[in-house]
C-alpha cells in the first residue's frame, strides 16, 4: 500500500506537500477507514482552486511514469508557475507485507525525467540522472535482477541530437519491469501490480455525455442481461429509481433508454447526477480487477447528500483495501459517522493538507459535529 | 466601482453567556491568558448578561414549549441578537465556542428543578449548541479551596439558608488561599491607576504584562524598574518600585522560575483535578482518584447527573445543602485533557 507520497514544484504546490498515510490518530470509530494501519478511506476539503485536482493527477503520475500511456497525459503548464526550479519532485513511499519501497523522480515536464532513484528497505537500488549521464545501477542483485543488460538499456539512451524526433528517455524502473524476468514474488511485481490499478476519476466534468461510439464496450457489456439488472440495481440503491433497456437499432448499433411506456433514451435525458452515477459504475464496477488505489476527484458533485453517503459507504463495502481519496464540496460528509478527524482534510490555498485533528488544539470526539465546527471557522488556520 | 464586494462574513467568534459581567470576565480573560492554545481573543468575545430563567423563556418564545423533547437545533446567537439587536443578527455557525455560566442560585424566586435540568440536558457542546457549566452556589467556588492540596474539599458544603450570593462570596474570601493570587494583575492595574494616577490603560497594561512575565529573582528589580520608566511620576518610582517587589515576592512565582501565567497555569490544574474529585464524589461517591485516572474519571462525569444530586441534596430549605463544585473550569479540561495534564 501506499504510505506517503511527497510533492514538489508541480502545478500550484510551490512548496513541498505530502500526505502521510500512516499518520493516523487511534480513533475507535469509523475504523473501515483504516486498512493495516493505512488511511484507506480519505476526504479531502478545500476552496476552490487550491488544486485538489492538482493534487490527484500528481499522484497518478506515477502511473506514467512506470507504464507510459497517452490518456492520462494532461497539456497544462506542468511546473509551478512562481518557481526556478526546473523540475518537480515525486516521492512515493510504499509498504509491501514487511518490505519498504521508495520510489523517486524529478521531472522537467510531463515527458521528460531528470532523474530517478528506487530505494528498498533502506538500500538504493538504482539511480539514474538523465540530465548529466550519472548512472549507477550496483544493488540490482538485491531485487534479482542482476542479470539486466544495463548496456542495453544506457545503448537507448544515446539517441545523439541530430535525431529529429527527440524520443523522451525510458525511465529505468519502467524498462527494467519489463526486460528482466522478475519472480512473481518480486516486489518489483507488487509496485507494478499496485501501480497499474491506480485509477482517478473525475466526476465533475465535460465527459458525462458521451458521443454514443464512446458508448460501445460499455453497451457490449450491458448486453449481458446480469450486467444490466446490475446497473440497474445500483442506480436503484444509491436512490436513483429507474428501469433500464437496452435496444439494437436497424443499423446495428445499441442504445440505452429508461423503460417507460414510450421509451426515453438515457444519455440525452438522465440527469447530471444519474449520469455522474451512471460513469462511476462504467469506470468502476465492471473491472475484472480490484483498484489499488483511487482518486475520485469531486464525486458527489451532483450528488444528493444521501446518495453522496451511500456511494462512501458502497466503496467501503465494495473496496476494503483499496486506498480510495475522495474529494468534496459536501460537508454534509464531514462526519464521524462516516470518516473521522485523521481521515478528513483540508487543502489550504497556501498548498498545505492538514487532518482535522491536526487543524485545532482542541481534543477532536466522536460526538463533535465536525461540519459546524468547519463551518464555523474552528480549522480556519489551516484553510 | 464594482458591487462584488458583498456582507463580509465573519467566523470564529465565541460567545460566552453570563449572569454577572465582573466575577465571569476576570476568570474567563486569567484561563485564556494563561492557557494560549485555547486561541481565544479576549475581544473575539461577545459576552452577553441574562439569567438562565429569562434565557429560557427566550429560547421558549422562539422555539416553543417542547423545544427540549422536540430535540430542537437551538440557534442562541440567534435568539440573543433577534432580542437585543434586531438589525445585527448573528448566528450559531460562525462560532466556534459558545458557552454559557450559571449560578445554581436555588434561591431565586424564578428558581425550577426542571427548567434548570432542561437547559442541562441539552446544552452539552460548546462547539455545536453550547455548553452549560452551572457553578455550586455560585461562580466563586472555584475559589474556594483554603490550601492546595486541600482534602477537605471533598466534603465541603454550604447550607441552603446560606444566601443571599454576597454571603457565600463573603464566606469564600476569608477561606480562599487563591483570591490574591488570582487577582494579582488587578492589584497591580489598581495601583498604578488610583495611587498613582496611571491614567494611560495601555500603559498600565503594558507595565502590567512586564511585571507578570518575570521568572527569574536575579532581573526581577531591574525588569520593574524598566517597566515603570515612563509610566510613573520620577519621584513616585521607588516607592511604586519596591511596593511591586515586594508584592511579585510574596507571589512566589518569580521563585519557582515561572512567569505568572505558567504559575496560575499550574495553579489552574490542580484546581480543575479538585473539582474533578469533587464531582466524581457528588455523582460516584468516590473522592480519591488514582493519579493516572483523572482524564478517564472526567469522561464518565456527567452534568445532568450532578444537577439532580445537587438538586435533591438542597430541596429542603431548612437541613438542605449544596455541594461547593465549580464545572466552569471545565472548559479547559474539555477543550482538550492534555493542557491539563503535566
Amino acid at each position: 500500500m501506499l504510505k506517503k507520497f511527497t510533492l514538489k514544484n508541480y502545478k500550484n504546490f510551490k512548496d513541498e506537500i505530502s500526505i502521510d498515510f500512516e499518520n493516523t490518530a487511534g480513533y475507535q470509530f469509523s475504523t473501515d477507514c483504516i486498512t493495516d494501519g493505512i488511511i484507506s478511506k480519505m476526504l479531502i476539503y478545500g476552496r476552490n482552486a487550491t488544486g485538489k485536482t492538482n493534487l490527484g493527477k500528481a499522484l497518478i503520475d506515477i502511473y506514467i511514469t512506470m507504464f507510459g500511456g497517452r490518456h492520462y497525459i494532461d497539456t497544462g503548464i506542468f511546473l509551478n508557475a512562481d518557481s526556478i526550479d526546473k523540475a518537480a519532485d515525486f516521492s512515493y513511499e510504499f509498504r509491501f507485507e514487511s518490505n519498504e519501497l521508495v520510489y523517486r523522480y524529478a521531472r522537467f515536464s510531463n515527458q521528460e525525467l531528470r532523474d530517478e532513484e528506487l530505494i528498498i528497505d533502506g538500500k538504493t537500488i538504482f539511480s539514474c540522472d538523465f540530465e548529466n549521464d550519472k548512472f549507477d545501477f550496483k544493488n540490482l542483485e538485491y531485487i534479482n535482477a542482476e542479470t539486466a543488460s544495463i548496456d542495453r538499456y544506457l545503448q537507448s539512451m544515446d539517441v545523439g541530437d541530430e535525431e529529429e524526433i527527440q524520443e523522451p528517455k525510458l525511465p529505468f524502473l519502467r524498462w527494467l519491469i519489463s526486460n528482466v524476468a522478475l519472480g512473481n514474488d518480486s516486489i518489483l511485481i507488487k509496485l507494478a501490480n499496485y501501480v497499474r490499478r491506480m485509477l482517478m476519476v473525475t466526476a465533475g466534468n465535460g465527459m458525462l455525455k458521451m458521443p454514443r461510439r464512446m458508448n460501445g464496450s460499455f453497451y457490449e457489456l450491458l448486453e449481458d442481461s446480469n450486467r444490466l439488472k446490475d446497473l440497474e440495481d445500483f442506480l436503484n440503491e444509491m436512490g436513483i429509481e429507474c428501469k433500464l433497456i437496452l435496444k439494437k437499432l436497424p443499423d446495428g448499433q445499441r442504445e440505452l433508454y429508461f423503460w417507460h411506456e414510450k421509451l426515453v433514451p438515457f444519455y440525452e435525458t438522465a440527469s447530471s447526477g444519474t449520469l455522474a452515477l451512471v460513469d462511476l459504475y462504467r469506470r468502476l464496477i465492471p473491472k475484472s480487477w480490484d483498484p489499488s488505489f483511487i482518486y475520485l476527484d469531486e464525486f458527489d458533485a451532483f450528488y444528493h447528500y444521501e446518495m453522496a453517503e451511500k456511494v462512501i459507504k458502497f466503496f467501503k463495502r465494495r473496496y476494503p483495501k483499496c486506498q480510495i481519496i475522495m474529494t468534496s464540496h459536501n460537508t454534509n460528509l464531514m462526519t464521524n459517522r462516516l470518516m473521522r478527524p485523521d481521515c478528513l482534510f483540508i487543502l489550504s490555498r497556501v498548498g498545505t493538507l492538514t487532518a482535522l485533528c491536526n487543524a485545532t488544539e482542541r481534543e477532536l470526539r466522536e460526538g463533535h459535529n465536525l461540519e459546524k465546527m468547519y463551518i464555523s471557522g474552528e480549522f480556519d488556520r489551516y484553510e | 466601482m464594482n458591487n462584488y464586494q458583498g456582507e463580509v462574513r465573519k467566523r470564529g467568534q465565541n460567545l460566552l453567556i453570563v449572569e454577572g459581567y465582573h466575577e465571569k470576565n476576570k476568570l474567563f480573560w486569567l484561563i485564556f491568558e494563561c492557557f494560549p492554545e485555547i486561541n481565544i481573543n479576549m475581544d473575539e468575545i461577545w459576552i452577553y448578561g441574562t439569567n438562565i430563567y429569562q434565557l429560557y423563556d427566550d429560547i421558549v418564545k422562539e422555539y416553543g414549549e417542547e423545544w427540549e423533547k422536540e430535540n430542537e437545533d437551538i440557534d442562541l446567537p440567534f435568539v440573543i441578537s433577534k432580542k437585543r439587536y434586531p438589525d445585527k443578527l448573528r448566528y450559531k455557525k460562525d462560532f466556534t465556542n459558545i458557552v454559557l455560566v450559571f449560578d445554581y442560585e436555588r434561591h431565586d424566586t424564578n428558581f425550577s428543578e426542571e427548567k434548570i435540568l432542561e437547559m442541562q440536558r441539552c446544552f452539552v457542546d460548546a462547539t455545536d449548541m453550547g455548553k452549560l457549566y452551572i457553578n455550586y452556589p455560585m461562580i466563586e467556588s472555584y475559589r474556594h479551596l483554603c490550601q492546595l492540596p486541600d482534602d477537605d474539599f471533598a466534603e465541603r458544603k454550604i447550607p441552603v439558608s446560606l444566601q443571599p450570593g454576597k454571603e457565600y462570596k463573603a464566606l469564600v474570601e476569608q477561606e480562599t488561599i487563591l483570591g490574591s493570587k488570582i487577582d494579582f494583575p488587578h492589584r497591580i492595574d489598581d495601583l498604578l491607576e488610583k495611587h498613582f494616577e496611571v491614567s494611560d490603560v495601555e500603559k498600565r497594561k503594558k507595565c502590567c504584562n512586564e511585571i507578570l512575565e518575570i521568572s527569574s529573582v536575579s532581573s526581577m528589580e531591574n525588569v520593574i524598574d524598566n517597566a515603570l520608566q515612563g509610566v510613573v511620576a520620577g519621584h513616585t518610582l521607588p516607592t511604586v518600585k519596591y511596593q511591586l517587589i515586594d508584592w511579585v515576592t510574596k507571589q512566589g512565582y518569580v521563585h519557582t522560575n515561572q512567569t505568572y501565567w505558567e504559575y496560575m497555569r499550574d495553579i489552574f490544574k490542580q484546581v480543575i483535578y479538585h473539582n474533578i474529585s469533587k464531582a466524581n464524589r457528588i455523582q460516584y461517591e468516590q473522592y480519591q482518584i488514582p493519579e493516572n485516572k483523572y482524564k478517564e474519571y472526567f469522561e464518565r462525569l456527567d452534568l445532568t447527573e450532578i444537577l439532580k444530586v445537587q438538586n435533591f441534596v438542597s430541596k429542603d430549605s431548612a437541613i438542605g445543602f449544596i455541594w461547593v463544585l465549580n464545572t466552569c473550569i471545565y472548559f479547559i479540561a474539555e477543550y482538550n485533557f492534555r493542557l491539563v495534564m503535566d
